[in-house]
């Protein structure tokens, strides 16, 4: 069986350091060290989970949840993050794909994603020679209905159940959930951040309280953390693969003027 | 919210930068093209976050269209990250 050796969470953006240089350095090495956390637990599989940001599910097809299942992927380039090709892992994507429709969620494939900042970003820090298999997973947490929290954890413990059964042993895997947390996108109250939602969120996740945490509806979410906020529910996904696991807040700078509260985690057994 | 086709012809700006390079040139034949209505377009024209969320173009939409109209949006998310992972590949 194959073996989740880490569940992570990042924030997937970052802006123009202008003005905010120290905070914008701050984040910038906590996601080196989310990366390089990742990197030790020797991952030789990558899932990562992240909203779609209407590069690839857009209102032509409303897609509530995708999974990537092509032999290799050529990234959005995007917030110039670049193109270069990385690996994916078809064996597990479709896997997974069999496994949640066992399980009552039927999920669309695609071979032709191009993904976004919320998987390139990441792993520009994480496997800078784009070196590791990629499955991504992409949430749709733009349009109605928006996801349930405790959907989408529940569809992570079908995750780790197909990890565990559909994977040989030596498939060492890090899952890894991305998104800032509480920010407001071109609704009322851009700009704004609540970094008392953030720290309690961070807090918990690294507690191994992400059940409880997908207890919340994702308009409780909307209202405290914004429509950007909504992308924790990537991370209440991954830690779904090591329920009740507990884990370290890497950092959290509240960036307001990026309007974004940008936090990560690694939760290593 | 928006029209379907006004959000059509937003979210083509990133995938096809043609789009932004034909609207900055001539507006009203794109707007044709994708026959968005009159009040959108006036918004669209204006190309300010507030008037895009006057019509309620899906926020996510607004930043596609920005960032194909207004260099200094494109400035503001394309922070340095890039070239500084470039210097620290492995922090």
């Amino acid at each position: 069986m194959g073996r989740i050796v880490g569940v992570f969470g990042t924030a997937h953006i970052v802006m123009s350091p202008q003005g905010v240089e120290e905070k914008a350095r701050d984040v910038f090495d906590g996601m080196v060290e989310v990366g390089r956390r990742v990197r030790d637990t020797k991952p030789t599989l990558l899932v990562v989970i992240t909203g779609d940001h209407m590069f690839n599910i857009n209102q032509d097809y409303q897609i509530p949840i995708c999974v990537g299942v092509a032999d290799e992927w050529t990234p959005q380039g995007d917030l110039n993050t670049g193109t270069k090709v990385f690996p994916g892992h078809r064996r597990l994507a479709e896997a997974f794909v069999e496994m949640a429709a066992e399980r009552g969620f039927d999920l669309a494939k695609s071979e032709a994603l191009r993904p976004d900042h919320g998987v390139s970003l990441p792993l520009r820090f994480i496997a800078p020679r784009n070196d590791i298999p990629v499955v991504p997973i992409l949430l749709n947490i733009n349009m109605a209905p928006l996801p349930k929290p405790s959907r989408c954890y529940a569809l992570g413990a079908v995750l780790k159940e197909t990890i565990e059964s559909a994977l040989p042993a030596d498939e060492r895997v890090a899952v890894i959930g991305t998104g800032g947390i509480s920010h407001w996108l071109f609704i009322p109250r851009m700009g704004e951040v609540n970094a008392e939602f953030d720290r309690d969120f961070l807090r918990k996740m690294a507690e191994g309280r992400a059940e409880e945490l997908s207890r919340m509806s994702a308009a409780e979410i909307v209202e405290a953390a914004g429509n950007g906020g909504m992308e924790i529910v990537a991370w209440l996904m991954a830690a779904a693969t090591m329920p009740k696991a507990k884990g370290k807040e890497i950092y959290y700078v509240p960036v307001e003027k990026w309007g974004c509260g940008m936090g990560g985690l690694a939760i290593v057994p | 919210m928006a029209s379907y086709k006004a959000e059509r012809l937003a979210q083509q700006f990133f995938k096809d930068p043609g789009i932004a390079r034909r609207f900055l040139a001539d507006r009203e034949a794109v707007f044709d093209e994708y026959g968005v209505p009159e009040h959108e377009r006036e918004a669209m024209r204006e190309g300010t976050p507030q008037a895009l969320a006057r019509i309620q173009l899906h926020p996510i939409l607004c930043i596609h269209f920005l960032m194909g109209i207004d260099p200094g949006v494109q400035r503001m998310l394309n922070g340095e990250i890039v070239d500084w992972l470039e210097e620290n590949p492995h922090g």
